[in-house]
């Protein structure tokens, strides 16, 4: 546990010089929208959970909003989660919480002085 | 079947298992509704979480009526140890009819919502809340200073908490509460049938794996596949913990509707006593993440907590409001579910299943060794 630990605050403290390594890329419409990866924590069913997300280049960022819903079973998280700024790109989001197994879509809000970029990826929980 | 025999022997790979009929994924699926028991875990938040005192008293007070402002009614009123520690009534009976059925009290050592509407985040809370309301015991803080300071109590709650005279009424309520919990932390149900056969998956041990039901192996496919259940009813508890519409109606009566998990909610958030609150002893507030970040939809309005299924054959009648007398009913209830009832936005999830007789009685046998006590 003590190693996983040391490394995920390894990766963790990468910031966004941790870009293209292991991470799950966020999809956006936005052609110029910059590379965003995101590192799952763990996932557990019905249990807190954290993602990592990465935001590649040099973006002032001003805010990340995360959350997650269930396509097929229309409805989203029964928490909000918190976004914690690491610095250097990289951002923790803590209470993420899927309740049943099946596919999930993160949903990703990036916040910067150009306006609000979305970005989503699925994930299936078993 | 021919399939999943297959798959079957692939897996454990010995002639012996021919009667396992699960597939690979049925297996890894009955793999992750184990093992049981948990670990026990000390309630941090509670300090006096097992201590062996302390659950000597909390099951002593659960069965004295001195918990009611008019000794009238014990915990065991409602909870009754010799019935799966709940009654074989529809909706409680407390000063009044209650609103829904009276939930059994075993195996809630570290859940993260009590009751129906989850208006609790930890067991003390939820063994404090009986006590003051008014259809229930209807004690005042001041009130169960009194009675308890009068009674054959008084030495086992002062060696554990102090002199109960010189402490605000409020602290001896929360202190009852802790003692209550503290008893109801070891009430845990034994390993069953349905456990034997899944340890016995884990282990490769055919000979055991053969001793379980055809019957239950069917029954429990359909609770993996096609009846969808393990979506809620999922992990060693056999629930998500979280709030569902299973379909039931909300109406308590003709003009009157429970809001289940919106006013679950609704209570929770205006009450002092959650593990974000002062009277949690856990300094780190561990546990207070939930509380402080649920989210409040209208979509909580009409959704109940999905019960656990261990021991589910003591608890009839079932669901919030005790409205389905025997387990066949349940699975009749989702074999014919009434989508004009759900919400627009409810559980696109329920379906209705189209089970045959025989498919049902298989699901209950399945449900039936939930219960049954393996030595």
């Amino acid at each position: 546990m003590k190693l996983r630990a040391l490394a995920l605050g390894v990766l963790w403290s990468g910031g966004a010089s941790a870009c293209g390594t292991d991470g799950v890329p966020l999809i956006s419409s936005d052609q110029d929208a910059p590379h965003v990866e995101m590192f799952l924590d763990d996932m557990q069913l019905a249990q807190p959970f954290s993602v990592k997300v990465i935001v590649c280049g040099d973006k002032d960022i001003h805010k990340l909003v995360v959350d997650a819903e269930m396509p097929a079973h229309q409805h989203g998280m029964n928490y909000i989660p918190t976004v914690v700024d690491l610095g250097e790109g990289a951002f923790r989001v803590d209470g993420m919480l899927f309740h049943m197994p099946g596919v999930w879509e993160i949903q990703m809000d990036l916040y910067d002085q150009t306006g609000i970029t979305r970005y989503t990826q699925t994930t299936e929980l078993q | 079947m021919k399939r999943g025999f297959i798959c079957a022997m692939l897996l454990l790979g010995d002639p012996v298992m021919a009667d396992v009929i699960l597939s690979p994924v049925e297996i890894s699926q009955t793999l992750s509704l184990g093992p049981w028991p948990p670990e026990p875990e000390p309630d941090k938040s509670n300090r006096v979480s097992g201590d062996r005192a302390s659950i000597a008293l909390g099951e002593d007070l659960f069965a004295d009526p001195i918990l009611s402002k008019d000794a009238s009614l014990a915990c065991s009123s409602c909870h009754d140890p010799a019935q799966g520690f709940t009654v074989p009534l529809p909706r409680a009976v407390g000063r009044e009819v209650l609103d829904r059925n009276s939930p059994s009290v075993v195996n809630l050592g570290g859940l993260r919502w009590f009751g129906w509407g989850g208006k609790s985040d930890n067991l003390w809370a939820a063994s404090l809340h009986p006590i003051v309301a008014d259809q229930e015991m209807a004690h005042s803080p001041q009130s169960l200073q009194a009675a308890l300071s009068a009674s054959r109590f008084k030495p086992a709650y002062e060696a554990i908490f102090g002199p109960i005279d010189t402490q605000p009424p409020e602290a001896v309520l929360v202190n009852t509460a802790k003692a209550l919990a503290a008893y109801q932390e070891v009430l845990v149900t034994r390993s069953t049938a349905f456990d034997v056969f899944r340890d016995a998956l884990e282990e490769q041990d055919h000979a055991t794996a053969l001793s379980y039901p055809e019957a239950a192996q069917r029954g429990l496919r359909i609770f993996l596949g096609r009846g969808n259940c393990i979506m809620c009813h999922s992990g060693p508890r056999f629930s998500n913990n979280e709030f569902h519409d299973a379909g039931v109606s909300y109406f308590i009566d003709e003009t009157t509707v429970d809001q289940g998990r919106f006013g679950g909610l609704k209570f929770l958030l205006s009450n002092p006593y959650t593990l974000a609150g002062e009277w949690s002893d856990d300094e780190d507030k561990q546990g207070a993440w939930a509380v402080r970040n649920v989210r409040q939809t209208h979509a909580d309005f009409g959704t109940f907590k999905t019960p656990s299924l261990r021991g589910v054959v003591e608890t009839a009648p079932y669901m919030h409001n005790g409205s389905l007398p025997d387990l066949t009913a349940v699975v009749r209830h989702y074999n014919e579910i009434d989508l004009e009832r759900m919400h627009a936005d409810g559980e696109a999830i329920l379906q209705p299943l189209n089970l045959s007789e025989a498919e049902i009685s298989d699901v209950v046998a399945f449900l039936e060794t939930l219960s049954e006590v393996s030595d």
